[in-house]
């Protein structure tokens, strides 16, 4: 019932921001990978429908992950039978981020991806090198640089994300209130001067990120 | 097999028993009603140390919706007879119980500007004035009034929609609306803004919040007992402090 400080709005923020930004890597950057390197139809529309989270309203995306994840759902039976609670739970707030943020991270992967010559990898696969093993060793790491970036924006999204977060994660003060649920809560309160703190807080976060990949693109463009 | 029986059993009991008694009553709470459900809660935990409350707060639409796909919530605390229904018919209800009563009052930026009559809205002084939109019980209650009165279309062309029953008193507040219609429970949290008109009861729209109970099966011990404080004179007490209006009719 008690109010959370700003330290535990903080700490949520960035675990819900990291857990989003770790889970969403895989298929990020398979599907950036797949967009890079493969020339197929209806890649057009591979393209969009990843973008999608990121033009459409986060409430929409709110609306239908709380259908997907609620237990009166389509996969309701599956949350019922195992008995997980996802909606109004942390983790609901960290799938609304990871699906915002899916698009920068997918997008930048595939820019990186696309930027890696093929025919590193074809050498790779030459000496004998198996698919896996190609893309771990060859093309990450030529790759990391747009990949790091496109982490770290993904993860500053999903530190800002309001609208999807606040229809399937709720505004439960203490579980799922992250800092931008905070502030808005607070302002509806009244309560201006807290509002402003977490404000505060909120803008030195997101600073930080965008300059942490800011540098690690400078940094790397020395190498 | 036979000496695993008694440790079975003696397990079985202790989680029989021990559940039975600590519980987590998940509370979805209509934004307008924060404050002073944030205190029964507190005298509630204090008076029941075994149970827990976690309020989640949001819109009565928005917690319609969530508890309708499924969100876990055991009692909505909403503020519109309509979604009732809508819960109704979706997952079913095992209470339901009109907990408060509210009243609509108008709002000006400062004492400067006085209203004695619901057409001084239109005073040319008053250039916009903060409402709630429709889709939210106050803003339907708002129009309701509006209507009655025949002003609607004419303040309607210099309203602020906003999207919530704080919202608005948020914006004139702020200033950024010279007027606003809002409850009553919100202008007593007001610290700028300056009461000018209290619309008289006999033009009040019935506002009623209800504690509705979702589902089919039969409540658990710990929601009957949070129900019976929310309804009881403390939970009366707090709402009444807040600027509510208890039910009439003695207590339960």
């Amino acid at each position: 019932v008690s109010d959370s400080a700003v330290g535990e709005l903080v700490a949520l923020s960035l675990r819900v921001a990291a857990v989003a930004t770790v889970a969403s890597l895989p298929p990020a950057l398979a599907t950036g990978y797949l967009l890079a390197r493969h020339r197929f139809r209806g890649r057009p529309l591979v393209q969009a429908i990843v973008a999608l989270p990121m033009v459409m309203p986060p409430v929409a995306v709110g609306l239908l992950l709380l259908f997907l994840l609620g237990s009166n759902g389509p996969l309701g039976f599956f949350w019922r039978a195992t008995g997980i609670e996802v909606v109004f739970s942390w983790w609901a707030a960290a799938i609304a981020a990871a699906v915002v943020g899916f698009p920068l991270l997918a997008r930048a992967s595939e820019q990186a991806f696309a930027d890696v010559d093929p025919r590193y990898e074809q050498v790779a696969r030459s000496l004998g090198m198996s698919r896996l093993e190609t893309f771990r060793r060859v093309t990450l790491p030529l790759a990391r640089r747009g990949v790091v970036y496109g982490a770290l924006l993904a993860f500053t999204r999903g530190l800002g994300e309001f609208g999807a977060t606040a229809v399937v994660a709720g505004i439960l003060p203490g579980r799922t209130e992250t800092l931008a649920l905070g502030i808005w809560s607070r302002l509806q309160f009244g309560d201006d001067r807290s509002a402003l703190w977490l404000c505060a807080a909120s803008f030195t976060l997101a600073l930080l990120s965008l300059l942490a990949a800011e540098s690690w693109l400078a940094r790397k463009e020395e190498t | 097999v036979a000496r695993t029986r008694p440790a079975l059993f003696s397990l079985l009991l202790g989680v029989g028993l021990f559940p039975l008694h600590a519980e987590e009553i998940r509370v979805g709470v209509a934004a307008s009603l924060r404050e002073a459900v944030s205190e029964i809660a507190q005298d509630f935990e204090s008076q029941y140390p075994d149970h827990s409350i976690r309020l989640a707060f949001g819109a009565s639409n928005t917690l319609a919706a969530q508890a309708t796909a499924g969100a876990p919530l055991d009692v909505l605390l909403i503020a519109h007879p309509d979604l009732e229904q809508q819960i109704r018919q979706e997952l079913g209800v095992q209470a339901s119980e009109t907990f408060a009563h509210n009243r609509l009052v108008i709002l000006t930026r400062s004492a400067e500007i006085e209203i004695e009559a619901p057409e001084q809205l239109l005073h040319p002084a008053i250039r916009r004035i903060a409402i709630p939109e429709t889709t939210v019980p106050v803003g339907r209650y708002a129009r309701e009034w509006l209507e009655a009165r025949g002003i609607a279309r004419e303040v309607a062309a210099r309203a602020v929609r906003t999207e919530h029953a704080r919202a608005t008193l948020v914006a004139v507040e702020q200033g950024h609306a010279d007027a606003a219609i809002v409850y009553a429970s919100d202008a007593r949290l007001a610290h700028r803004a300056h009461l000018a008109y209290r619309i008289p009861s006999a033009e009040q729209p019935r506002i009623r919040y209800q504690a509705v109970v979702p589902g089919r099966a039969p409540p658990s011990d710990g929601v009957r007992q949070w129900l019976e404080t929310l309804l009881g004179v403390q939970g009366r007490e707090r709402l009444e402090a807040f600027g509510f209006v208890s039910p009439p009719g003695g207590l339960p």
